[in-house]
């Protein structure tokens, strides 16, 4: 038998039908749920409203935001430039390779109560975590990307007289960008782990401290209701690295799905 | 670049001679080992050099080849070992399950068009929610076990491999489809002949990544569960003030990521070269 695509009415009717679907399940599973932990979906729902509109809006997501952010703005400024110097010779190449793929493959999870150790616990520690995990894919994907690029780009720019800042940021950067979005995609995901972690081992307030809190009041409605935001934030951070990918490629026509 | 061109596709065993080239490449491999041996060795100094000079306090960062000293002495002992095991249990017995289900599954998914399409949206807004968010829940429902981090490590890598098995899956050629089944061949040599070698490479890929979200599933419910392993040792070494101990699990550990990640790229770029799906992408 031939496949064929359905029609476009047809398909949305199907992705939103399935979808309805898929969410009608949870509803009716959890509705029917005896276990004490899994409360019904609009227990969920409805303590969701009361917590995060507004009750705790602004003492424990506004600190939580304030982290990601701050932590993956530093992993995106020295990771990049980092990338770029590394990418740019061969023998640092060589010389960088083997430090820089053990600190990458470090269990992220552990640096956290290494952070702690260092500077105890606070702010300084949670942006440390995230920064120092999502340097790592930024930094080596901008390398890679660097190293790969064909050598008639460099040149031809040099035989055009550009000067070291002006083909760094009209030649390389735009021809890196592809793999710096691959790298900021792998590293949102890690900085938002290393957020849930960090909050929940050492803090006073944040999305992940609230979870936790629930957890050990036996607040389930609470705890469910953290969890649900904890998904919505990493679903945000991700749409939003995805649409900045999209705008700034939009140029690069060969911009397929590939996905890491 | 290099290094990937040295290892890569221009150069396998049997066709290799001793030419100009080959000798070139292993000069260039011989540089990459040299260099990075230094560069392995600038590093540990320059910690050595950051708590000898005062800069951190030999509590907070022990001196580096106390710490690799503590841990070379550890390797003896059947304490380490034990933890190590435990930690690497979770992962095979998460891993595994992850791979019995998830892969098969995305197959499924990808094979059909239909199925695809109505599933996409759910598994694309399900795929950026953080595993680690739902560790408060594990602590309520089974408590600081294994079953917590095994749960974690199927959550952790499942993602990866479904995936990988639809686009490995909508990847076949659209030609060699409409060829076998023009020419009627049956199901068995269509999966054996289209199907596997089109989607071996992802799944090479999807294990690649999976093998490293399933560690970091593991250790973070050991951190936060206090599910046996290396990440409760690290937390609780930290804890009781034994700081070169924890220092040197989390080198442990640190080497066990670094062994899953050499030999799974090995494997993808060995094996599985010659299909265009080998771009170079760090992950």
């Amino acid at each position: 038998m031939f496949t064929r695509t359905p029609g476009r009415a047809l398909g949305l009717a199907v992705e939103v039908g399935t979808t309805a679907a898929v969410i009608g399940l949870i509803w009716l599973l959890t509705a029917n749920s005896h276990s004490p932990y899994i409360p019904s979906l609009p227990t969920i729902l409805s303590e969701f409203r009361k917590v995060w509109l507004f009750a705790h809006f602004t003492s424990d997501v506004l600190p939580s935001v304030e982290r990601l952010v701050l932590g993956f703005a530093i992993a995106v400024v020295v990771g990049v430039p980092l990338g770029l110097v590394i990418g740019m010779s061969k023998w640092v190449r060589m010389l960088t390779r083997p430090v820089a793929t053990f600190m990458r493959s470090l269990p992220p999870p552990l640096i956290v109560p290494v952070a702690i150790a260092l500077f105890q616990i606070g702010l300084v520690m949670k942006v440390f975590s995230i920064a120092f995990v999502c340097i790592w894919p930024i930094a080596l994907n901008t390398e890679d990307g660097y190293a790969g690029l064909h050598p008639t780009v460099l040149e031809t720019a040099r035989a055009y007289g550009l000067g070291f800042w002006k083909r760094m940021f009209k030649v390389v950067l735009p021809a890196v960008s592809p793999r710096i979005f691959t790298g900021l995609r792998i590293s949102i995901a890690f900085a938002v782990l290393l957020l849930v972690l960090a909050e929940q081992l050492g803090s006073s307030n944040g999305i992940g401290w609230f979870v936790l809190y629930s957890q050990q009041g036996y607040d389930v409605p609470g705890m469910w209701a953290g969890i649900l935001m904890l998904a919505l934030l990493g679903i945000v951070a991700n749409a939003l690295v995805s649409l900045l990918e999209r705008r700034v490629l939009r140029w690069h026509f060969n911009l397929r799905g590939i996905d890491v | 670049m290099t290094a990937q061109l040295a290892a890569g596709p221009s150069q396998p065993a049997s066709v290799r001679r001793p030419g100009r080239l080959s000798a070139l490449a292993r000069a260039e491999s011989t540089h990459g080992v040299v260099l990075g041996a230094l560069g392995i060795g600038i590093a540990i100094c320059a910690m050595e050099l950051i708590t000898k000079s005062g800069l951190v306090e030999s509590r907070d960062v022990p001196p580096a080849f106390d710490i690799i000293n503590l841990f070379l002495s550890n390797l003896g002992t059947v304490n380490f070992w034990h933890v190590v095991g435990q930690t690497m249990i979770q992962w095979v017995i998460g891993f595994s399950i992850a791979l019995a289900f998830a892969f098969p599954l995305g197959m499924a998914i990808g094979a059909s068009n239909l199925l695809w399409r109505a599933l996409r949206p759910t598994i694309e807004f399900l795929r950026p929610v953080p595993p680690v968010a739902f560790l408060a829940l594990l602590i309520l429902l089974y408590g600081p076990t294994a079953k917590s981090a095994i749960v974690l490590v199927v959550f952790g890598s499942m993602w990866s491999l479904l995936i990988q098995a639809i686009y490995g899956m909508r990847d076949r050629d659209e030609v060699m489809l409409d060829t076998a089944r023009s020419l009627r061949i049956g199901w068995w040599t269509l999966l054996r002949s289209v199907t596997i070698p089109s989607v071996l490479p992802y799944l090479a890929t999807g294990i690649r990544l999976g093998a490293a979200y399933a560690l970091i599933g593991c250790i973070s419910a050991e951190v936060l569960v206090s599910s046996p392993g290396l990440g409760k040792e690290v937390w609780l070494d930290f804890e009781n003030g034994a700081t070169t101990l924890a220092y040197s699990y989390v080198l442990a550990s640190g080497l066990i990521g670094l062994a899953l990640h050499v030999v799974s790229t090995r494997f993808e770029k060995r094996y599985l070269n010659w299909h265009f799906s080998q771009r170079e992408i760090t992950a």
